[in-house]
């Protein structure tokens, strides 16, 4: 049960009749007890006529999963099943980072129709968003008094991770054409494999001239002009590439008002989106002591969309990364040698130890490459020396890039390759690398 | 790249996660009940002990403490005497004027009434029985009459006089307040405390026949049933076919002061705060009532990431860390001067030192070496004066190497 504002102005209202009547027949009392009790007896008949929330049936429309920054809407339909009418307030209990603009809304429905109540919502937070039920409190004809009731309703809306990088992809896809055979490709060397044997024109390198298969060429048309036979070579295919997101307790770190583990989540899907073109095989394992996300044997289109599926409900953990299983994880994957992408933190050579620790053995038979967000503040506090305070700070800050230093120095002894950069950076970096390492041939 | 997917729910009547009003008196039963029989308890143990609206006042007949006199009211009735209880003059006016013959039994142990009051009450009745009174009430009521303290004697005190009453009574247990009237009048002189100091004071004054009691126990529920208490009691008071109780209290005040809030302000002042009242309680249950529950979720930890930086640099103001400081600063500048001088990166200190002599042939080569190795800073000043320099030294270099 409740009361609406109404009822107050009416209690209110009996100051009128009070005093009136108090100065005019000396029954002040007499009267205020008559008023209050007109004023229940009016919000019993009210909560008499009102209809009974509890017979509702309640229906939800709801897309299914929402990219963050994105707006979606979520409609719910209440058929009325009493046979009054449903003066009604509804209020549809989504959680807070959905980010319902309106929670609460008006609704009359007639006996035995169905009316829609769209709420609009724009979650700030990547994750399943839910909502557990919707309230209806239904008020008599005078709108007095309500009775109320909670219906569960269950909704759910996944919020995906936005990938902003995508952005970066069309001229990422330009260069990888570059590589690939689209724009052709003569220099025989690493990272290149054979394509096919055509006809030479003007231009092409004579060095890639074939000559065995010119000779066969001519044995074959006997009399006819000679022609010269190139070698084509096109970039390696069907490398394998995996990606481990590092979900510890050093990803909930937020870096420009970002956590590390969205920079990470975004540079894998630029990653991916590009390795999957090129017709690489890519493989992804969110692990922190255990595996909290998984996703293999997917491809193209498909690939990113389980990606952004799985890595939408991952959020860090308050937990040291236990390096030491990761090379059993990368061998549960693939046992061909891949390129292994560490998505994680380097930080201090403390909390790297483990880090450190596993890359001889990833390294031995994989190419790993550690991508990191650095923080571009640490960067700009070493240059701001105006003060006492800020020159105690810029030494700190010039101690903390030694220590980063110090860490990349040990991972590129250890076989790996190290990419640093700024939450915006770091994606478009990590691309680049990997088409260096593509045309290097040393996937 | 993301499927359109919708989710449709199944159309029909949701579950109700509401308790039935029903269902909540179930679930609330057993308090209910427990509320229940504690009201009840309540109020049988109220009854039981019978103080339920009785004065607490001293010579009330309403109060069956031991002090109060209901006990003596009680007998008093069911022996046909009408008691009336009057809480102010008024009262007491109107029942004696509506009783041909009464007496009236006074005592003012609260002294509401001031000296002209006194004068008025001594006037009311043709018969009157003072109880313990005071100065003002003896010099109101019977002047002659004079108060000689408390005595100590209180057992068994014998009547001693030719009042029927006390003659009957033969002794009373005393206690109280005892009084003494001038030899030679015709005060009769009852229950003798000491010597010249007697219990009960009969005198005849122009207004009245009084009579002074000083025994407090003859009264009280306590000490009526002791000796002849009952019976000098009853013989007193109940002479006459009524018998008026006034015992002032705060109205009588009221009555004679200037004129209060109360009868300033109109009627309906006192209804409108209540509904005021009313008015908060239904604003309360219209803003208290919650549209369903609150709704929960976990958020994430929010960790900025150059806590620790900040930290650290705290640590080391608060330490008076400054060469380590400096030192932190050095060490990047060097290693920043290396790669502007392309200088390998195993390079020493002083290999750096000879490059940057060389590209800044107008500098000392002692000069650069204090900055960047040798000075110490001795105060926070000197310390943001070397890292200022550092920052110089390092922007020459690179105007000198890439003008």
């Amino acid at each position: 049960m409740a009361v609406s504002g109404r009822f107050v102005l009416l209690v209110a209202l009996g100051v009128i009749p009070v005093v009136l009547l108090g100065e005019a027949y000396r029954q002040a009392e007499l009267t205020l007890a008559l008023w209050l009790l007109l004023a229940v007896a009016l919000g019993i008949v009210d909560l008499a006529l009102a209809a009974s929330p509890r017979r509702l049936v309640v229906e939800r429309v709801l897309p299914n999963r929402v990219r963050l920054g994105e707006t979606v809407s979520s409609e719910l339909f209440i058929t009325n099943e009493n046979r009054r009418v449903l003066r009604g307030l509804v209020r549809d209990a989504w959680q807070p980072s959905a980010g319902a603009v309106v929670t609460r809304q008006h609704v009359v429905v007639p006996s035995s129709e169905r009316r829609m109540i769209r709420t609009t919502l724009t979650p700030f937070r990547r994750g399943d968003r839910r909502t557990a039920g919707v309230t209806v409190r239904s008020f008599g004809p005078l709108g007095l008094w309500a009775r109320q009731a909670t219906l569960t309703s269950p909704g759910r809306v996944r919020v995906l991770p936005p990938f902003n990088s995508r952005k970066h992809l069309p001229s990422r896809l330009a260069r990888l054409r570059e590589l690939d055979g689209a724009t052709s490709v003569q220099i025989r060397g690493q990272g290149t494999e054979f394509d096919s044997l055509r006809e030479y024109v003007r231009g092409d390198d004579v060095r890639s001239i074939d000559w065995r298969a010119t000779a066969r060429q001519g044995d074959a048309r006997a009399g006819h002009e000679q022609k010269l036979m190139v070698r084509t070579w096109r970039p390696e295919r069907d490398r394998r590439i995996v990606i481990v997101i590092d979900t510890g307790r050093t990803q909930a770190a937020r870096i420009d008002d970002e956590p590390r583990i969205d920079t990470s989540i975004e540079a894998s899907l630029l990653l991916a989106a590009l390795a999957t073109r090129a017709g690489d095989r890519v493989d992804l394992i969110a692990w922190d002591r255990r595996i909290r996300g998984r996703v293999t044997g997917a491809s193209g289109g498909e690939l990113l969309n389980r990606m952004v599926d799985t890595m939408a409900t991952v959020d860090p953990e308050l937990l040291e990364t236990d390096w030491s299983s990761v090379a059993a994880q990368v061998r549960a994957v693939t046992n061909q040698q891949a390129l292994v992408v560490l998505l994680t933190t380097i930080d201090t050579p403390a909390s790297s130890s483990g880090l450190l620790s596993v890359l001889p053995q990833l390294a031995q038979r994989h190419t790993v490459l550690v991508a990191a967000v650095s923080d571009p503040e640490i960067l700009s506090a070493v240059s701001q020396r105006g003060d006492r305070d800020e020159t105690y700070r810029a030494a700190s800050a010039e101690r903390s890039l030694l220590d980063m230093a110090r860490v990349t120095a040990a991972i590129t002894r250890l076989g790996g390759d190290v990419v640093t950069g700024s939450p915006s950076a770091l994606p478009p970096m990590l691309a680049d690398r990997y088409l260096a390492l593509k045309a290097a041939g040393r996937l | 790249m993301i499927a359109d997917t919708t989710e449709r729910g199944t159309p029909a009547r949701a579950e109700v996660t509401t308790p039935t009003l029903r269902a909540a008196v179930k679930r609330w039963r057993f308090w209910l009940i427990l509320a229940a029989v504690a009201i009840v308890g309540l109020l049988v143990v109220a009854v039981a002990s019978g103080t339920g609206g009785g004065s607490r006042a001293p010579y009330s007949i309403t109060n069956a403490a031991p002090e109060g006199s209901k006990a003596l009211a009680e007998v008093l009735r069911q022996q046909g005497v009408d008691v009336v209880q009057a809480d102010t003059m008024q009262e007491a006016r109107a029942a004696l004027d509506a009783a041909p013959t009464a007496t009236l039994a006074f005592a003012d142990p609260g002294g509401y009434l001031n000296d002209a009051r006194l004068d008025e009450a001594a006037e009311l009745a043709d018969r009157v029985v003072l109880f313990l009174p005071g100065f003002d009430e003896l010099r109101a009521f019977a002047p002659e009459i004079a108060s000689a303290g408390a005595p100590r004697d209180t057992d068994g005190v014998e009547a001693e006089c030719s009042l029927p009453a006390a003659e009957r009574a033969g002794s009373i247990i005393g206690g109280g307040r005892a009084y003494r009237a001038p030899a030679g009048g015709d005060a009769e002189l009852c229950f003798r405390a000491s010597d010249d100091a007697y219990y009960l004071v009969h005198d005849d004054t122009p207004n009245a026949s009084v009579t002074v009691l000083g025994a407090a126990d003859v009264l009280s529920n306590e000490g009526i049933t002791g000796a002849g208490n009952a019976a000098l009691a009853l013989g007193l008071l109940g002479e006459d076919a009524t018998l008026v109780w006034y015992v002032p209290t705060a109205s009588d005040v009221e009555a004679d002061g200037p004129a209060d809030i109360t009868s300033l302000t109109p009627d309906w002042v006192t209804p409108v705060l209540v509904l005021v009242v009313f008015t908060f309680i239904a604003a309360a249950v219209w803003r208290g009532r919650r549209l369903g529950a609150l709704v929960v979720e976990n958020l994430p930890v929010t960790v900025r990431s150059r806590e620790t930086m900040e930290g650290r640099a705290r640590l080391y103001a608060r330490a008076g860390a400054r060469t380590h400081a400096l030192d932190s600063l050095r060490i990047g500048t060097i290693t920043r001067l290396s790669k502007i001088l392309g200088l390998p990166r195993n390079a020493t200190v002083d290999e750096v030192i000879a490059s940057v002599a060389a590209v800044l042939p107008g500098r000392p080569l002692g000069d650069i070496q204090s900055i960047l190795v040798a000075a110490t800073p001795s105060n926070e000043a000197d310390l943001v004066a070397y890292s200022d320099r550092l920052l110089e030294l390092e922007g020459a270099v690179t105007r000198a190497v890439r003008p």
